[in-house]
């Protein structure tokens, strides 16, 4: 089983401590969802496990042979059209060539119906593409990589109920075929909807949970939102 | 490594160099305000009867700050733009990444500046007669090596977490600064002018222009060295993240 295991991670920006003692797993194919209120510090943590921001202490153990991470900002030339630019992204993400007859293939097998959709946006120019467009084909694009570890930073903010639908169907049909992914969202249902497992980040730990019962339990509360806010409102350690 | 793996900084640099002509703008800035401003100077100097000298000792002072923006505005502006844009750092955040995209980056406005040195031969040589593919030839390597030259001050600059608007700024500032002392220590005597201008890339680009690689084949070797060594640098200390972000 390929695995990536963090374990007590600490994390300081000055005096701020980010991450204390904060252990995380994520095994191949699974789901794991990362809960946590804005600034917590959730992309940090991607930053620290994809190597552009240095711990301060712990240990990152991974056996997976490809990372992949897609952050918050996509910024994209706007002169060019999409299938330019998914050229350009596999230039740096894919080791060997992606084509889109191969990421169709894989997209319209994990979602089936939304390969016509997929084609509309390839063909479009860059600057007409709304912020949605661009984060679903850049999610999907991703997947099709051949990573097998897809790290994914709130990939369906901003986007409509229709994309997020076809997001979420893909995650778990990259899963299905054993890749591993981590994923960040605020939106709490849609975590504990469609993850294997997920934690939630409180007083600066990785607490881990399998289901919507166990999450609102811990924190007492009766909803999963109710959840979320006692979880972020609890005091530093 | 496989052929594709060998390919993608060439396949970076093709696209790149697509995103620059669909720019045109940039083009018309870089090549055609050059052009216009040397058939103006050639113009007020026709009318004061000045003799007018040979096609290099004419245009090397324009060849030179075309190559200088080149290297600005092409090669390091559009890293600063990248990265605060966020692109940089959404794709390019590991050292193999950096390494294609500097290379890719690299060769695209190796073949801009080719492009532009080409542009404003072809604009400004009819007035002096039959142009030839020798001289023109000569001119291309000359240019590529000022480009070369520029390039490392530029980098440089791409190093220091400037912000796009600063960076703007100083750029604009550097590329006018290099022109003026330029043509401030023409001609001058003053021994401090003479200083300062060794340490402008501009007069020497200028010389490289005017005199040729023969006579300056240290500058050529000591310009290679540094760009070198300076691209294997900036694969470790390339910045990714926007000035503006707070990470």
């Amino acid at each position: 089983m390929t695995r990536l295991i963090i374990d007590s991670l600490n994390v300081r920006y000055a005096s701020h401590t980010v991450f204390h003692n904060a252990s995380l797993g994520v095994q191949s194919g699974l789901i794991t969802g990362l809960l946590g209120p804005n600034g917590s510090g959730k992309t940090t943590f991607f930053d620290v496990i994809c190597g552009l921001k240095k711990m301060d202490g712990g240990q990152i153990n991974s056996s997976f042979r490809k990372l992949l991470y897609l952050s918050q900002i996509i910024s994209t030339p706007p002169v060019f059209r999409m299938f330019d630019i998914f050229t350009m992204v596999m230039l740096f993400c894919a080791q060997a060539k992606v084509t889109q007859q191969h990421a169709l293939d894989k997209i319209e097998r994990w979602s089936p119906g939304i390969a016509h959709r997929y084609c509309e946006i390839w063909n479009k120019k860059s600057s007409l593409c709304s912020y949605g467009e661009k984060r679903w084909f850049f999610t999907l694009s991703l997947l099709s990589a051949d990573a097998d570890l897809v790290i994914l930073d709130e990939p369906t903010a901003g986007v409509d109920p229709e994309f997020r639908y076809h997001i979420w169907r893909c995650l778990e049909g990259a899963a299905a075929e054993g890749v591993a992914v981590l994923v960040s969202s605020h939106n709490v249902d849609e975590i504990v909807a469609h993850c294997d497992d997920f934690y939630m980040l409180s007083q600066q730990r990785f607490n881990r949970f399998t289901n919507a019962q166990g999450f609102m339990d811990a924190y007492g509360a009766n909803s999963l939102d109710e959840a979320f806010i006692h979880a972020a409102s609890l005091p530093k350690i | 490594m496989n052929l594709y793996t060998a390919s993608k900084p060439l396949t970076l640099a093709v696209l790149l160099v697509k995103e620059q002509l669909k720019e045109p703008v940039a083009l018309f800035w870089t090549v055609i305000s050059p052009v216009i401003t040397y058939y103006l100077i050639t113009y007020t100097r026709a009318s004061v009867n000045e003799v007018a000298p040979d096609y290099l000792a004419s245009t090397s002072w324009f060849y030179a700050f075309v190559s200088s923006n080149v290297a600005l505005f092409g090669l390091a502006f559009y890293i600063v733009g990248r990265r605060e844009s966020g692109f940089l750092r959404s794709f390019v955040y590991t050292r193999r990444t950096k390494i294609i995209y500097l290379v890719g980056q690299f060769f695209a406005y190796s073949i801009v500046s080719v492009i532009y040195c080409s542009v404003f031969y072809v604009l400004t040589r009819n007035p002096f007669g039959i142009a030839s593919i020798a001289e023109y030839l000569i001119i291309v390597v000359r240019f590529y090596v000022c480009f070369l030259l520029f390039s490392i001050p530029s980098l440089l600059l791409t190093l220091v977490p400037l912000g796009f608007q600063n960076a703007s700024t100083v750029f604009s500032m550097s590329s006018l600064g290099m022109l003026a002392l330029g043509i401030v220590s023409l001609g001058s005597s003053s021994p401090l002018l003479v200083s300062i201008s060794f340490f402008n890339p501009m007069w020497w680009a200028n010389r490289v222009m005017l005199v040729g690689l023969a006579e300056c084949w240290l500058v050529v070797v000591v310009v290679v060295a540094l760009l070198m060594f300076l691209l294997s640098l900036m694969c470790r200390f390339l910045i990714i993240n926007p000035v503006w972000s707070r990470y």
